[in-house]
């Protein structure tokens, strides 16, 4: 596989999901208003933002309604030139540094609401700046093998953390989650209420195939299709029936570098 | 070429580096705790979704307003969470609004939990909700507000919403509800 049409894969889906992201904050813009939730008056008076220095007052500045929202803007800009920016080989570290430093003012300027989408996005787009500063092969396989890393690392530790909860080992945890409002979905828990046999086995499917996901680096090429398979139905299933849209697209867009280092992998084990 | 050299063996170092913290930051290894609780840009990631307890419980946020008289009115629900639709699994804005509210709310009940905290009221979740309960659009009768946190069991449960927090008395400031009722 040629690494830099990777990076381009990765690039677009990462694209798409932070854009969506994007219009969804400007979409509630008004949250972002002294008066609203994401208030700046409020949020502000963490200590990163407090002093009179000339970084906290350029944060202030920044991070109060109108820039950030321009910031917001721009950074759709930067999302939607990005992939043309990979194709044609032209401004990659300025429109990737646009969209990592927007993505850490937006993680300061929202210490909640943020969630694990958000966090991978900074690890790609992070990544894919390294790669794009280094600006070798060795820097890109190296941004490839770091995001694949971060793509199985968060599958083990879900998985783990999960396999090692005591209340997790109760094979009820999958119906106890979408019997809730925040996460859940009625007609699911309304299906799972009386039927235990199918919660456990949901429950225990999805430790298990977290747990095990790692075992895609060395299940090469086609074999790395059926946990690539899994992963995109697992955050398909989550987008519609857990609301979890922004996961859909950070965690798909490590997919190509997880394939990729599969098939590296399996090109050592077994050369040809 | 040297120079390109040296970049790039920076640019593999800052990755390494970045993963093996990474690494030891779902470990809970202590020296990176530290680094994690100054780690206002969020590049440590925490992956443990849903484990190892998922949240199985809703909070219900509610508010109620006072006039001059003293009276109160009835409690009032913000929701905290959005109905499911199909196009929210592609554009689910709401989800921010429910997802920041939710936060909070969490934030302000573990700090409630926690028998040696007493007082709450300058806590960042506190003024947050405060903050946003105070401006929501009300009658230019109304003097002063509280808000109060419910838990509840999710859609099948079989118990009523249980107690959880209750805010003090906060006045509101005129300038504000006069403005947002125009």
């Amino acid at each position: 596989m040629d690494p830099s049409a990777v990076v381009f894969w990765i690039a677009l889906f990462a694209c798409i999901g932070a854009a969506i992201s994007t219009l969804e904050w400007i979409a509630v813009r008004d949250q972002l208003k002294d008066e609203g939730l994401f208030s700046w008056q409020v949020v502000g008076t963490r200590y990163i933002a407090l002093g009179t220095g000339p970084f906290t007052a350029s944060l202030n500045w920044l991070l109060s309604y109108r820039p950030f929202l321009s910031i917001m803007v721009l950074r759709f800009v930067a999302l939607l030139l990005l992939p043309p920016a990979l194709w044609f080989h032209g401004g990659v570290i300025a429109v990737l540094l646009v969209i990592i430093l927007s993505s850490l003012l937006m993680h300061v300027r929202s210490p909640w609401g943020m969630d694990g989408s958000d966090q991978m996005l900074t690890q790609v787009f992070g990544a894919l700046l390294l790669s794009a500063i280094g600006g070798s092969a060795l820097a890109t396989q190296a941004a490839l093998w770091f995001i694949a890393g971060q793509a199985c690392l968060s599958y083990a530790t879900a998985g783990v953390a999960k396999a090692v909860s005591s209340y997790w080992h109760a094979g009820n945890a999958v119906f106890a989650i979408f019997n809730t409002r925040t996460y859940g979905f009625e007609p699911i828990a309304r299906f799972l209420l009386h039927r235990p046999r199918i919660t456990k086995a949901l429950t225990w499917g999805a430790v298990i195939m977290e747990c095990g996901f790692t075992l895609v680096l060395v299940a090469g090429y086609p074999g790395c299709l059926i946990f690539i398979a899994w992963g995109i139905t697992f955050h398909l299933l989550n987008a519609t029936v857990m609301g979890l849209n922004s996961f859909f697209w950070s965690f798909i867009s490590t997919y190509p570098a997880v394939i990729y280092c599969s098939i590296a992998v399996a090109n050592v084990l077994h050369p040809k | 070429m040297a120079a390109n050299g040296l970049i790039t063996g920076i640019c593999i170092a800052i990755l390494a580096g970045w993963f093996l913290i990474s690494v030891l930051a779902q470990l809970n290894v202590k020296a990176v705790a530290w680094l994690k609780v100054r780690d206002v840009f969020s590049l440590i990631p925490n992956w443990s979704f849903f484990a190892p307890r998922p949240g199985t419980s809703d909070y219900h946020l509610l508010f109620r307003d006072s006039d001059a008289a003293g009276e109160w009115g009835k409690w009032r629900e913000i929701p905290l969470a959005s109905r499911r639709t199909l196009r929210g699994a592609i554009w689910n804005p709401e989800k921010r609004k429910t997802k920041v509210l939710s936060d909070v709310v969490r934030g302000l009940v573990r700090l409630a939990q926690n028998q040696g905290f007493k007082d709450f009221s300058l806590t960042l979740p506190y003024l947050a909700i405060l903050n946003y309960v105070s401006s929501i659009g009300r009658s230019p009768a109304c003097l002063q507000t509280q808000f109060m946190i419910l838990q509840s069991e999710g859609f099948f449960a079989d118990r009523d919403p249980q107690f959880l927090f209750m805010s003090n008395l906060h006045n509101l400031a005129p300038s504000i509800y006069v403005e947002r009722m125009q």
